[in-house]
């Protein structure tokens, strides 16, 4: 284990000169741990975005290692022992154990994804996912030929489940009679890259006679996307834009800024500051955005106007779908 | 024709509707000066008062506060978008819109400065500057709408009241005039609660009283007038010369004349416009005496007539029919010896008199004088006397005709005045038939009575004016005639200016 860590190790950070006065905080030295190596346009690609940010603009170095799934907690554990601070928890939502270990470690900070600990030395980057998935249901309950679409989840979480929320809102507050058939892919962080099983319930959904698909899975959400562009139908992009690979099948595609979030936690941490155990982000702060597929030949100009007054919608207080959004789906913390 | 409560109306508008209107519209540029003033005030004050709060939220990366400092700035009016941007982190930290349409906006980027003056971060706000000054009209425009409305509902309800409070007062005043105008002024006055109204109808009522006692009044006197109109025996009548009627007439008129009506009989109307036609044809005027024919008769009345107006004629006529006989009885009487019922010497006189106005005319006067009357007197006493001249006296006029008069001068003398152009002869046979005439006896209590006569007789010419010469020329041929008991004697001055005896 120690060795695989240490096999992709990446040299010490070396401390840059014109620091601030102020900065009394000790040299970061944080550590981030993949399953799959980040690819680019992908949840993981944004993080690591996020990360080559932070080296280059605060000067801090960032290791960095892929291992495999079972090996996650163990290279965790030795990131730990080897001083690493903070660990970068990519699949905390999806890794449950995690909680635990971060609060018997309270020496060493936790940047944890999608999930916030009560504890002290842990922050959680968190999005509040319900608003564009607002959107997309409403866009997929405008766009729906069979009256059913399918939502893929990777997992059944609290953050997945804040999509799931928002997305049948927004279908709800179009078309009541429109169907929504959920699914999940797994129940651990293994699900975030099963395209097969992804495939599958596609596959099945679309059989059924589902004709808009939005998975929230991942990497596994290509092999939606995947059955999709072989049996026709539409589908969602999660995290960043789709649509370049499957400009037939994306219809719409809803942009995290994990890239932004990352950095503005690592600067945060560099700067010493720790004044919560969560950072939230959402429409607010534009870290979670839509954009339409212009290739596809079913989105219209009518379509783009729709989307800027949903998502100015979102971050109107008084409008109603916030109201409706607030009141009816949690703001996952 | 103005109208006293379009005046009251006009002034109340111009006196408290338009200045209140003037003053309310300057209160609210003021109002609305103030309030943009106060909005730009407001939008200072409230970034000022957020700056603290923003370098903390941009600074120690804090969402939460970011997003309560953007809420805060949102609530000014007219903000279309808020977003906080940390330039320390790199990111937005809230931003908010509070619309969903298109609006024209201006960008505003207030600089978020840590301690040491570091730019840290910016707050950009988007404001529709274009609907700043529309709104805070379109807040006042109801208002004034509904100020503008009230002033409108007060002026057309004070219009209403004062119309409704003067219209009936000036109405009850017009009709009030009316009735009494048409006569009808028994009624009293309607009653009114304002004093001004109370006065005026008092007023009203006094002048009222007084033309009811004055009616009263005149009524009396009319009465009174009616009265002596009626009872009067002059006949008062006024006549419509140009529609040739008779417009009114008392009771003594009617009682001449018949009723002055439409009804009237047929005769009536007759004599009236028989009357009407003589007035209006000028035939009879003021103060002299006509005959006019009545139902009773031809009668002489005196007339009295006044033009008082136009074809309108006042007539008064007196019934003077016995005056005027009585008059021609007492002439006559003047004129009548009392014992032999001829013309006596005031008679005689009278004839002299009239025919020295005409000195043309031929006249013979022819003087008698009786012989032997005295003794009779004397004898028979002076009843027989008398008894003798009746009996003579009847016996000369019998010769009287329209151109012979006979008179007694006094006591057993007379004249017959002959007015005739004859011949000297049929004057001489005149005087033979006198002297055969007077010298038959009279019978008188079974005595005969016998006088013989004397005559003179003087022809008066044409031309001659001296009538008393005449006379006393055949009062000469008489005592001539008396002394040569030749009967008669003709005087003869006229041929040789002697006296020729028969």
């Amino acid at each position: 284990m120690l060795n695989l860590l240490l096999l992709v190790c990446i040299a010490v950070i070396s401390l840059s000169t014109n620091v601030s006065a102020r900065d009394h905080s000790s040299p970061l030295n944080p550590m981030v741990v993949y399953i799959t190596p980040p690819s680019s346009n992908s949840f993981l690609g944004l993080i690591e975005q996020g990360i080559e940010k932070a080296q280059h603009e605060l000067g801090i170095n960032v290791s960095q290692t892929v291992v495999n799934h079972s090996d996650y907690m163990d290279t965790v554990r030795d990131a730990v022992e080897n001083k690493y601070d903070p660990i970068l928890a990519v699949y905390a939502s999806s890794t449950p154990n995690l909680e635990n270990f971060v609060k018997s470690h309270p020496g060493t900070r936790f940047i944890a994804y999608d999930i916030s600990y009560d504890a002290s030395n842990s922050i959680g980057i968190l999005f509040d996912n319900r608003h564009s998935a607002y959107i997309m249901g409403y866009l997929a309950a405008i766009k729906t030929q069979t009256d059913k679409v399918g939502f893929i989840g990777g997992v059944d979480s609290a953050p997945i489940n804040n999509f799931l929320c928002g997305f049948e809102l927004g279908i709800e507050s179009v078309n009541k009679e429109v169907e929504v058939d959920v699914a999940y892919i797994g129940k651990s962080h293994s699900a975030w890259t099963d395209k097969h099983t992804a495939s599958e319930i596609a596959s099945k959904m679309l059989y059924e006679g589902a004709d808009i698909i939005f998975p929230v899975a991942g990497e596994a959400s290509i092999g939606v996307y995947d059955v999709i562009k072989e049996h026709g139908g539409m589908a969602f992009g999660v995290d960043t834009d789709k649509s370049a690979q499957y400009s037939n099948v994306i219809l719409a595609s809803m942009i995290k800024h994990v890239d932004k979030a990352t950095y503005a936690v690592l600067k945060q941490l560099h700067l010493g500051i720790w004044n919560s155990n969560h950072k939230h982000f959402g429409v607010s702060q534009n870290m979670v955005d839509v954009v339409l597929n212009p290739k596809h030949t079913l989105i219209t100009d009518s379509d783009m106007e729709l989307i800027r007054k949903l998502s100015d919608e979102m971050k109107m207080p008084a409008s109603k779908p916030l109201q409706r959004l607030n009141k009816h789906c949690n703001r996952h913390l | 024709m103005k109208r006293l409560t379009h005046r009251i109306i006009f002034y109340y508008v111009i006196f408290t509707l338009v200045p209140l209107s003037l003053l309310g519209g300057l209160g609210f540029v003021f109002y609305y000066q103030s309030n943009l003033q106060s909005l730009n005030h407001q939008f200072a004050e409230i970034i000022e008062s957020q700056s603290l709060n923003a370098r903390h939220a941009v600074t120690e990366l804090d969402t939460d506060a970011a997003q309560q400092v953007v809420n805060h700035i949102a609530h000014i009016d007219h903000v279309v978008k808020v977003s906080l941007n940390s330039n320390v982190f790199d990111m937005t930290l809230a931003e908010v819109v509070t619309t969903t349409k298109n609006l024209q906006v201006t960008h505003l980027s207030f600089p978020i400065y840590d301690m040491d003056a570091n730019m840290v971060g910016s707050l950009d706000i988007e404001k529709n500057e274009e609907a700043i000054g529309k709104s805070e009209l379109m807040s006042i425009i109801p208002i004034a709408l509904i100020l503008i409305g009230a002033f409108f509902l007060l002026g057309f309800l004070f219009s209403r009241q004062i119309l409704a409070l003067l219209s009936k007062p000036f109405y009850d005043a017009q009709r009030y005039g009316y009735l009494m105008s048409k006569g009808e002024i028994g009624i009293t006055p309607p009653e009114h609660q304002y004093v001004e109204f109370t006065s005026l109808f008092s007023s009203i009522d006094n002048l009222r009283e007084r033309l009811l006692d004055n009616i009263n009044e005149l009524k009396k006197s009319e009465q009174r007038l009616n009265t002596s109109y009626n009872l009067t025996q002059v006949c008062q009548f006024v006549v419509d010369t140009k529609n040739k009627t008779i417009v009114r007439a008392n009771n003594e008129f009617q009682h001449h004349f018949g009723d002055t009506s439409q009804l009237a009989e047929k005769y009536s109307r007759e004599l009236q416009s028989q009357l009407i036609m003589r007035i209006a044809n000028n035939k009879i005027k003021d103060g002299q005496y006509y005959q006019v024919e009545t139902l009773q008769g031809e009668r002489s009345f005196q007339f009295n007539t006044t033009d008082s107006d136009d074809f309108i004629i006042e007539c008064s006529a007196l019934d003077v029919t016995s005056l005027i006989a009585a008059k021609k009885e007492l002439e006559k009487q003047l004129i009548t010896d009392s014992l032999t019922k001829i013309g006596n010497r005031v008679g005689f006189n009278h004839h002299i008199d009239r025919l020295s106005r005409t000195p043309d005319t031929e006249a013979y006067f022819i003087m008698v004088d009786l012989n032997g009357f005295k003794p009779i007197n004397d004898t028979h006493g002076h009843s027989a006397g008398d008894f003798l001249l009746k009996m003579i006296a009847r016996r000369l006029d019998e010769h009287t005709t329209a151109t012979r008069k006979v008179y007694r001068l006094g006591g057993d003398e007379f004249v017959i005045i002959v007015q005739e152009k004859t011949k000297k002869s049929t004057i001489e046979a005149l005087a033979k038939q006198i002297i055969d005439s007077i010298n038959t006896p009279i019978d008188y209590k079974g005595s005969s009575l016998l006088v013989s006569a004397s005559i003179g007789i003087a022809h008066k010419e044409s031309g001659n004016r001296n009538i008393e010469a005449v006379i006393h020329e055949a009062d000469l041929a008489m005592y001539e005639a008396k002394e040569t008991r030749s009967g008669w004697a003709l005087s003869n001055k006229d041929d040789n200016n002697s006296i020729r005896n028969y």
